[in-house]
């Protein structure tokens, strides 16, 4: 080891190894210590105090390095505790001469990491760099990289969200396909079965257009006008529902009899069905509400008709209308198939049919019509339904429509 | 006397459909539904059913499926289907279970009758070859 320093200074001289040696000491960017076997400082340089912020004039080599630990406990670097215990641990921890390495941020506020590495003979070299920045970047990246993750897994339950979004509107789109298709086969049945009862009687009547009594011809004309009748009833809901979707339905608001409205409806639907029973009580209504009454004629037909269609068992079907809380109020009520109930919510959907109309002709738009009209008319229409046991729909509306009232009396 | 059994839930169309049947010299019978012609065709046997598709309680497909399925001795009555349902859908699921014709409403009563005495005539060609059931 000499004979390398003496090469390397190029003298023979053993003073001129050492300068050379104490110089690259002086000028390494660390902070070194080196200690005897009693822990006093043989060998320092200048970084070394410069790192732990400690003058050299007051602890010089030749001082023990108990009373730097003793300095630095007291002026709070290693925390609290007691001083003099924190002393005499660190002296047992260095006395073990052991390698060792770890990091400390010291009073200064930089991160060093300090190493010891026991010497030949006893003692140790104790070295100390400052890896503030390599700590602090380390530091940021964990930190970035944290970020990153959050940010990944807010990304991702965002895009999943997303997805299930689509799925749920694709979900939606998929059953109004399918309610419209079953819309289209069930308006074409629908249609279909009136223009059938007109076509047969017709049938029938050129069959027999030799000789026929003049009541067969009656009875034939009037399954005929009935057909055709119910055809009307089923284009003007279906002008409805287009003019209604198309925002283009337009209201009379006159003084209106709901009573003879109900009564008319109820004549008309008799002719198409002699199987029901028409149970009606309409005393207590209020004689005149201000309504389109042929609005109000869509409403009570769609809901009489309804009412037969599907109670085809049930004969009996109770109309009753009455003034409750300030409100025209009218119930029709049947015995019939009912309506399961988690279906009740979706009643009033366009094209919805609940599960117990299988079997049942109908296009899903007349309950959805019904239910336009009377909010047209500041008015309401509830349902309720126990399965096999039949349905009650409630409608309700003021006698007066508040912002009609005004433009009527204008009008007048 | 061969019978027709009509099952129809609107009782106009089902008027109508009886009154040009019996006076073609067939005996008919009646049901609203599904329900009521199943216990008509188990009773009765009619030799031939012209069944509508959309009823209550049971409709068209659904008894034509019963009977092919748990009354084996009865799934050689000939079913004319009589609908207002003219989609391919429906008319391919009929005539796939076996039905012996699709007619769509309104309907021409001379076809039908056509069909009708068509499958009367099926029905005894199957009697002479001794295939009669």
């Amino acid at each position: 080891m000499v004979d390398k320093l003496l090469r390397a200074a190029d003298s023979r001289h053993p003073e001129d190894a050492l300068a050379l040696l104490l110089a690259t000491i002086d000028n390494f960017p660390g902070g070194i210590c080196v200690l005897d076997a009693e822990l006093v400082l043989l060998i320092t340089n200048q970084r070394f105090y410069e790192l732990l912020d400690l003058q050299e004039a007051m602890f010089p080599v030749g001082s023990r390095i108990e009373e730097i630990f003793r300095f630095n406990a007291l002026r709070g670097e290693y925390g609290p505790g007691d001083p003099e215990k924190i002393v005499s641990d660190r002296i047992d921890h260095v006395k073990l001469f052991k390698e060792h390495c770890f990091d400390r941020e010291v009073g200064t506020g930089i991160v060093i990491e300090m190493r010891s590495a026991p010497k030949a003979g006893g003692g140790c070299v104790l070295t100390y760099l400052d890896v503030t920045a390599k700590r602090r970047a380390e530091q940021a990246l964990h930190r970035h990289k944290e970020d990153l993750e959050d940010l990944v897994r807010l990304r991702t339950v965002e895009i999943e969200r997303q997805a299930a979004e689509l799925q749920r509107l694709l979900d939606q789109e998929r059953q109004i396909t399918k309610l419209q298709r079953q819309f289209v086969t069930m308006t074409s049945h629908e249609f279909r079965t009136p223009l059938a009862i007109i076509d047969g009687a017709a049938q029938r009547l050129q069959r027999h257009s030799g000789g026929m009594t003049n009541e067969y011809a009656s009875e034939k004309a009037n399954v005929i006008r009935s057909a055709a009748a119910r055809m009307v009833d089923l284009m003007e809901s279906f002008l409805s529902a287009g003019r209604i979707e198309h925002g283009r339905m337009t209201y009379e608001f006159r003084p209106c009899s709901l009573r003879e409205v109900i009564e008319r409806c109820v004549v008309r639907q008799k002719s198409i069905t002699s199987a029901h029973v028409f149970h009606l009580e309409l005393n207590d209504l209020p004689p005149v509400v201000i309504g389109d009454t042929a609005a109000m004629e869509q409403v009570f037909t769609n809901l009489i008709s309804n009412a037969i269609k599907y109670a085809p068992l049930a004969p009996d079907i109770f109309i009753a209308g009455c003034l409750r809380d300030g409100l025209a109020a009218i119930s029709i009520r049947d015995q019939g198939v009912g309506i399961d109930a988690d279906d009740l919510p979706k009643m009033f959907q366009r094209y919805f049919r609940a599960r117990s109309s299988t079997g049942i002709a109908g296009t899903g738009i007349g309950l959805h019509l019904v239910k336009q009209i009377m909010e047209a008319h500041s008015g309401t229409i509830a349902v309720e339904s126990k399965k096999g046991e039949g349905t009650t729909f409630t409608v309700t509306m003021p006698l007066t429509i508040p912002n009609q009232v005004s433009s009527l009396a204008k009008a007048g | 006397m061969i019978t027709i059994l009509c099952v129809e839930d609107e009782i106009d169309i089902r008027g109508l459909l009886v009154e040009e049947i019996s006076e073609a010299g067939f005996s008919t019978l009646e049901a609203g539904n599904g329900k009521e012609a199943l216990d008509l065709i188990i009773s009765k046997w009619p030799d031939i059913v012209v069944c509508d598709i959309t009823m209550p309680e049971m409709d068209g497909h659904q008894l034509f499926a019963e009977i092919q399925m748990n009354h084996e001795q009865l799934s050689n009555i000939p079913f004319i289907f009589l609908t207002a349902l003219s989609d391919k859908e429906n008319m391919v699921t009929a005539l796939k279970a076996g039905a012996a014709d699709y007619l769509t409403k309104p309907v021409d009563f001379g076809l039908l009758m056509a069909k009708i005495q068509g499958c009367v005539a099926r029905m005894e060609s199957d009697r002479k070859l001794g295939r009669a059931f």
